[in-house]
């Protein structure tokens, strides 16, 4: 029996539309030996102007400020004992933002997020929440349940920051005996979905159950559960429920068969779900020659495979406007999308298309319907802004193409009749064939690398 | 009960906003004209953005020797901007006082139909003093402040007794001095102000608000 852990978070539909980042951010570590696991997420918010920085940093502080202390060698007694520990890591991850906020010259509020927090073992499992969000869990043999009641008042878009002065006595602890099999831990982006608030905020067995059974517990690669996930986060289903970020981290402990995985990478990396996380290169597990081939073959496949799924949608998506594409995807750009429509006006509907790369992340916006704008961001450029925007031919027009022909084939009579009547007899057949084989060569070999 | 199929039909979460306008006989002419304008601006700017069109609800009260619900609960898709005529005398204190009571009726309603909702707006508009009794308005207004039931913005335009104004707006959302008839800035204040608060998540306690300085005269 071990954990075996997945989480990423998706870009929620009003930060594509309005070209700021993903402010969720998540993150978590297997602890070697796969009987203890500590993750958090956290939940930047809108108000804030760069409460992705902030929700980045308080996730990575409090991981290492759980390290650090080794949170999980002894159970906390009560509540208090476990208020005793997440107290140093809240400590830790305000001083972390405080200094953060001095260092990039704004105020701490800016960086104004929420932080859920757990460390599992297989006899217990002790927590901390400030602010709004979710931690859903399953004992053995018993229901999904929710530990802590979010932090909302009256209004849904008010809650605590951990940056708030009061966000020590607001933090909710706690630790509980029991062998759970399940932890779920998300931001409030799926929370109309994944409660029925109407029942006092009870966990949906209908949305636990599915991810629990049909992702954890499949028999599926590491790096296939999270990209599932990915994929239903950034789907239609959710993304018209929400216009927010949505972050899910899910714990499963059971006998996996796809050990290999669990023990030999402290953290799982794929192409797809991480590209909101500024630490990739740092986490890489150094792995055997093997595990790096099969690995790259895997990512080989689930790019191939994003590809080939990417094609078909836009393919459908744009079939609805009766439109036949061809479409071709450099794979070096991408290894993810999304595609969602929502209308803006009752003019105008915006149909987008996001791409996460390795290396960067690009938006391709339909803003016409024969036009594709690309928008990209790397990680480098400290604004996450869209810097680049680039149009994409993504539909070759067929007239184009004949137009052009025939205005070259036009031309080449044109230029032939000229030779003809400077260079008299055979060598103007010459002269034409090598200007010919010269106009072919320069118009068709781009063409051909291009494809 | 009338058939209503409103929340279900459109079940995000709601923003109430109550413009309180004063109608009494020295807004006409030239102001409540300008008023008139900004309400249109202020259905157009919503409108720009879907999610805030079906999130944000405008009520509208207005006061003049009577007061009266103009306007009840609307989602901005659905708000036609009303023309506004002026004359009669300035029952301030009673419409505040019916302003409050729409907002917790309406809050109600949400509550019985399973809909969340933001804290919701009163935007208090006149251009005179009360000539009924305000204090225990007043009272009311700061004291649902103070338990975060509404935000409470009090504009004056020329004329207004900005004295009184104060004593009913809270402490930390002191009355402003309409430029001119600057209404169209101040609708679009109010369209960008109501837009944010309903997409954006805050800390309790803090809220933030774009810069009124295109509207609003600065040392009053």
């Amino acid at each position: 029996m071990q954990w075996q852990i997945v989480g990423c978070s998706a870009i929620g539909t009003k930060h594509i539309t309005g070209g700021t980042p993903c402010q969720d951010a998540v993150d978590y570590e297997i602890i070697p030996g796969g009987q203890i696991i500590i993750g958090a997420v956290s939940d930047g918010m809108g108000s804030a102007r760069r409460s992705d920085v902030g929700s980045k940093l308080a996730v990575k502080t409090a991981l290492s400020q759980m390290n650090n202390i080794k949170c999980w060698q002894s159970k906390p007694k009560n509540d208090e004992g476990a208020r005793e520990i997440f107290w140093s890591v809240l400590e830790k991850v305000q001083a972390a933002l405080k200094k953060q906020a001095e260092n990039g010259g704004y105020s701490v509020e800016d960086l104004n997020c929420t932080l859920l927090a757990f460390v599992a073992t297989p006899q217990w499992l002790a927590a901390i929440q400030v602010g709004d969000g979710q931690i859903v869990v399953r004992p053995k043999g018993g229901n999904y349940q929710l530990l802590f009641m979010p932090d909302k008042g009256e209004y849904p878009n008010v809650t605590t920051s951990v940056t708030s002065s009061h966000a020590l006595e607001k933090m909710q602890v706690c630790v509980k005996s029991a062998s759970y099999e399940f932890i779920c831990a998300a931001t409030d982006g799926i929370e109309n979905i994944s409660h029925i608030k109407r029942d006092n905020w009870k966990p949906s067995e209908g949305f636990f159950k599915p991810l629990e059974e049909q992702i954890m517990l499949s028999t599926k690669s590491l790096t296939h559960k999270e990209k599932e996930i990915e994929d239903f986060l950034n789907s239609e289903q959710i993304n018209q429920k929400t216009d927010d970020d949505k972050t899910l981290l899910l714990c499963g402990y059971s006998e996996f068969t796809n050990v290999e995985n669990t023990v030999s990478q402290k953290k799982l990396q794929p192409p797809t779900a991480k590209t909101q996380q500024s630490t990739i290169p740092e986490k890489v597990q150094p792995s055997t020659p093997e595990n790096k081939i099969s690995k790259q073959q895997e990512i080989q496949d689930s790019i191939d495979y994003e590809i080939g799924t990417i094609t078909d949608r836009i393919v459908e998506k744009l079939a609805a406007y009766g439109i036949t594409p061809e479409v071709k995807i450099e794979q070096s750009c991408l290894v993810c999308d999304l595609i969602s429509e929502r209308i803006l006006n009752d003019k105008n509907r915006l149909s987008e298309i996001v791409r996460k790369a390795v290396v960067e992340s690009k938006i391709l916006r339909l803003t016409k319907i024969k036009e594709i704008e690309v928008y990209s961001f790397t990680k480098n450029d400290k604004n996450y802004l869209w810097l680049k925007k680039i149009n994409v031919g993504l539909l070759p027009n067929k007239f184009l193409e004949i137009a052009i022909v025939i205005t070259i084939a036009a031309g080449m009579t044109l230029i032939f009749g000229l030779i003809k009547t400077f260079f008299a007899g055979n060598s103007s057949i010459i002269i034409c064939f090598i200007f010919s084989l010269a106009l072919i060569s320069c118009i068709w070999f781009p063409r051909v690398r291009r494809d | 009960m009338p058939f209503d199929i409103e929340f279900v039909e459109n079940p995000e979460h709601r923003c109430p906003v109550v413009l309180l306008l004063d109608t009494s006989g020295s807004m006409s002419g030239e102001p409540i004209n300008e008023l008139n304008a900004g309400l249109a601006i202020f259905k157009q700017e919503v409108e720009r953005d879907t999610t805030a069109s079906l999130r944000v609800e405008v009520a509208i009260i207005t006061f003049d020797s009577s007061v009266d619900i103009l306007q009840d609960f609307v989602t901005i898709d659905k708000f036609y901007p009303p023309q506004l005529t002026a004359s009669g005398m300035t029952a301030m204190g009673q419409g505040i006082e019916l302003a409050l009571n729409e907002v917790e009726n309406r809050k109600a309603i949400y509550k019985s139909n399973g809909i969340q909702y933001y804290q919701p707006w009163v935007l208090l508009i006149t251009d005179g003093g009360p000539s009924d009794s305000w204090q225990s308005a007043a009272q009311r207004v700061r004291q649902a402040y103070a338990d975060r039931k509404i935000n409470f913005f009090a504009v004056g335009v020329q004329g207004a007794d900005m004295n009184i104004l104060g004593q009913i707006a809270p402490v930390n959302t002191p009355p402003l001095m309409l430029k001119g008839l600057q209404f169209e800035g101040l609708f679009r204040w109010l369209s960008q102000s109501v837009k944010t608060v309903s997409s954006n998540k805050v800390v309790g306690g803090q809220t933030s608000l774009s810069p009124t300085s295109g509207w609003a005269q600065t040392n009053t």
